[in-house]
């Protein structure tokens, strides 16, 4: 008999939020704290200020420094990870279940008593400008670092790595105030895989009860630049982005958004990849995909192709993402039914995907749902109505980036 | 956990590791075949073949294939390397039976010239992907130079004039040759029935018929070699140094293993103290690939141009550091701890320990469970990093640089 999965809330007096969802039979723990920051926050002239910050407090923390700090890291096989990201800052972790209670005060000592040392933030801020500079070597990224800018409403469409100028501009006062909006205030930690449950909230609440941080900031979302831009490089391929509005993950209609990305691009039996790949032989790579943050979502639509055919792909890119305003097909439902809770279910035998997807569904909806309830809700959506929603999210306002030798011909 | 292993009277390799608390189950075909097996004349032709099978077989169309792996709701794909390509997928454990036969069915290819034609145009672009990516440009050519004329030099993806002349019948006697059951492993990973599974493979593999596979070990010979190839349009200076490493079938694999990750894991290793945390590079890493009788180990960096020599230099002096004074005790405890979490991971997900399970029998080597795994990286020593050392002690080195134009002052004047 397999024991069952619990799961439970537990807010702090603080209002950091503890989730934990309890599988017994997992031999790994995996956490997610994310904090309701990121790119968003940073002013313009400040571009990547969040991303730099957030590396700075793993150059030395509380009695160790970076080195130190590493070591204890490696020392228990904590598998680290963090990131900056447009609307949420997150911080991640893996560890065999003996070794949480230690991964968890590292990670506290870190976001506590930072060192933010000026050799570090030197140190940081050259590998930030190489990592930029690098970007002219990876060309479908710089694509993407460029559309990003331009179709997220600002201040989301902030680089979080920044730009050349704005990482020149950062100095250690900067980088204390940002360190000092960090905080418990809406932000989530989330816990998944074998553990104690009753030693885990003990442990969170004395590492964790004694945080204090300022509220967040609200930030108003200005308007996004449609069109369509290209960037002149010598490269084999062009590289072509194509973006539109959609809704963000805590909307109604998300869901049936989604079912419309996966009739595009939910396999190889997708719109996309037959049209562009399997009929026309156009490109090696193309997708589609949601994207969302809190407040907004979005579909980006990707295809590297050589020059002389990006002007077919690019056409044929554009009529593909117009055409599921039409709707989908009764076996395109049935299909991005089973992949939406195939995905569910192989979610629950990762720890770390798990405590990732419980972390960001809080975040997003201030709910928390278990798998069995998710793909209920997935169980509950009919195709009429899911085409019904298609039919008012004709994407109207394309914004389009191209990257290579020229501009694909206007179709 | 139980582990099963049998073969077809026709030769096929079939093995099983049942974890009845996954959730999904995983299955991979993984033929003993890839680029070092190619004549050189049919460069890319491995890769290629691989594209085709999702192409169809006489039975099914290629829409139909996609089409129902994805009504199945499939995570699938496939892979070709220098000397294995695999084909996999993970479901639900109720649609093993109706994956295993489009799997099964997958694996006798029709290639039809019209579908030839197409995919021919999909090579193409995804060969001139990698082109725009001068990492994956400069570590291609550094294999082809360390490995010289060995077959293991032997491009993955072919060249874009050796992909154009393929034929469909140089393609057909390549598969032929092959993809034989002696030279596949059909392992099965996860949430499955063990009885079921016997009666399925019998069902719809049983009749396959095929030669001796095999493959050629030609001898090789590391030397010195340094390379430097000036490129246009590149902003980064992209290194890379190899040298002789254990083979696959080699005890001091997991000895290996955590000496490069010593020396240049990302994150926390030697190299990234010297170059990524004082801002030096924006990338460095050390790997180490294990291969069939042979092995090769290695640095990969990427920097300014300006400061390329010096941090060429320092790599040479953390190597030789390495070799002379072996590693220490904490460092080889953190890698090692590393690794322990890493399989802790593997065990809980089907996809992740379907490789890895497999990949030992492509090389003939006895089934490990995670637990013996575990055990083989808990002794290594010490002394055990010493001794491996000293038969492999980076050299002799290739070194291979992609320059960009404009760091060439030295050649204008």
């Amino acid at each position: 008999m397999r024991a069952p999965v619990t799961q439970f809330e537990r807010p702090l007096d603080n209002g950091l939020v503890v989730l934990a969802e309890h599988h017994p039979q997992a031999h790994s723990t995996a956490f997610a704290l994310y904090l309701p920051l990121g790119a968003q926050h940073d002013p313009t002239t400040r571009f990547g200020l969040s991303c730099v910050t957030q590396e700075l407090l793993f150059k030395g923390a509380g009695d160790w420094d970076a080195r130190a700090l590493a070591t204890q890291i490696d020392h228990i096989g904590f598998q680290e990870g963090h990131n900056c990201e447009r609307e949420l800052l997150t911080f991640s972790g893996t560890v065999l279940p003996q070794h949480l209670p230690q991964a968890l005060r590292i990670l506290r000592t870190a976001l506590g008593q930072p060192h933010l040392p000026s050799a570090g933030l030197e140190e940081v801020r050259q590998l930030a400008l190489h990592r930029l500079s690098a970007l002219e070597d990876a060309p479908a990224q710089k694509m993407f670092y460029e559309l990003g800018q331009r179709f997220f409403p600002p201040p989301l469409s902030n680089p979080s790595e920044g730009t050349p100028e704005t990482l020149q501009a950062l100095c250690l006062q900067d980088v204390q105030g940002c360190w000092e909006r960090y905080g418990p205030r809406g932000a989530v930690l989330s816990v998944a895989g074998a553990f104690e449950p009753r030693a885990l909230v003990a442990q969170v609440e004395a590492l964790f009860g004694d945080w204090r941080g300022p509220a967040t900031p609200s930030v108003t979302l200005g308007t996004q630049r449609s069109g369509r831009e290209h960037l002149d490089q010598e490269t084999e391929q062009t590289q072509i982005g194509v973006a539109y509005d959609s809704v963000p993950f805590a909307h109604p209609d998300y869901l049936k958004a989604r079912m419309g990305v996966l009739a595009l691009s939910g396999g190889m039996s997708s719109r996309l990849f037959v049209e562009v790949r399997q009929k026309r032989g156009l490109a090696y790579s193309v997708f589609a995909t949601h994207v969302t943050t809190k407040r907004f979502g979005g579909v980006l639509g990707y295809a590297g192709t050589t020059t002389a055919r990006a002007p077919e792909t690019l056409e044929v890119l554009l009529a593909q993402l117009r055409r599921v305003a039409q709707g989908i097909t009764p076996e395109e439902f049935d299909k991005a039914k089973t992949r939406l809770k195939t995905d569910y279910v192989v979610q629950g035998e990762s720890t770390r995907a798990r405590a990732a997807a419980m972390a960001r569904e809080r975040c997003y909806t201030g709910k928390l749902r278990t798998l069995e309830e998710a793909m209920r809700r997935v169980d509950a959506l009919g195709l009429d109505e899911v085409n019904a929603y298609l039919k008012t999210a004709v994407p109207e306002h394309f914004t389009v980036m191209t990257l290579g030798r020229r501009p694909p011909e206007v179709p | 956990m139980g582990y099963h292993r049998w073969d077809l009277d026709n030769g096929l390799n079939v093995v099983a590791e049942h974890h009845p608390q996954m959730k999904s189950v995983s299955v991979g075909f993984f033929v003993k075949t890839g680029s070092r097996d190619e004549p050189p004349a049919l460069g890319g032709v491995s890769h290629f073949l691989e594209h085709m099978l999702f192409k169809g077989s006489a039975a099914l169309s290629g829409e139909e294939i996609d089409a129902t792996f994805d009504r199945l709701g499939a995570e699938y794909n496939a892979f070709t390397g220098s000397e294995y390509t695999g084909y996999y997928a993970r479901v639900l454990p109720e649609h093993l039976e109706a994956l295993f036969e489009l799997l099964a069915e997958l694996m006798q290819p029709a290639l039809r010239q019209q579908d030839f034609e197409v995919e021919k145009n999909v090579i193409l672009e995804e060969i001139a992907l990698y082109e725009d990516q001068p990492g994956a440009v400069l570590q291609r050519k550094a294999i082809a130079t360390f490995y010289a004329e060995h077959p293991l030099g032997q491009d993955i993806l072919g060249s874009t004039a050796s992909v154009r002349a393929l034929t469909p019948e140089q393609m057909r006697s390549y598969y032929e040759r092959r993809y034989v059951p002696r030279n596949l492993t059909l392992a099965f990973v996860g949430n499955f029935d063990p009885e079921r599974v016997h009666g399925l493979v019998q069902r719809h593999c049983g009749t396959w018929r095929g030669g001796q596979g095999g493959r050629a070990y030609p001898a090789f010979t590391p030397r010195e070699n340094h390379d430097r190839c000036v490129r246009d349009h590149l902003s980064r200076e992209h290194g890379v140094v190899l040298c002789p490493a254990p083979a696959y079938q080699s005890e001091q694999r997991e000895a290996m293993d955590l000496v490069v990750d010593v020396l240049g894991h990302p994150g926390n290793s030697r190299l990234h103290w010297a170059l990524v945390d004082k801002g030096l590079v924006d990338y460095v890493a050390a790997s180490y690939h294990a291969q069939d009788g042979l092995g090769v180990a290695g640095v990969s960096y990427s920097c300014d141009p300006d400061v390329a020599a010096a941090v060429a230099q320092t790599i040479q002096e953390k190597i030789q550091t390495l070799v002379e004074k072996g590693v220490i005790q904490g460092e080889l405890d953190s890698a090692r701890n590393r690794v322990l979490t890493a399989l802790a991971v593997e065990g809980e997900q089907s996809l992740r320990r379907l490789f890895s399970f497999a990949f030992d029998f492509l090389y003939d080597l006895p089934y490990r469970d995670l637990d013996t795994i575990l055990a083989n990286f808990q002794r290594v020593s010490v002394g055990a990093v010493s001794d491996l050392l000293e038969t492999f002690s980076f050299s002799p080195q290739t070194q291979v640089n992609l320059v960009p134009q404009r760091s060439q002052p030295e050649e204008l004047s």
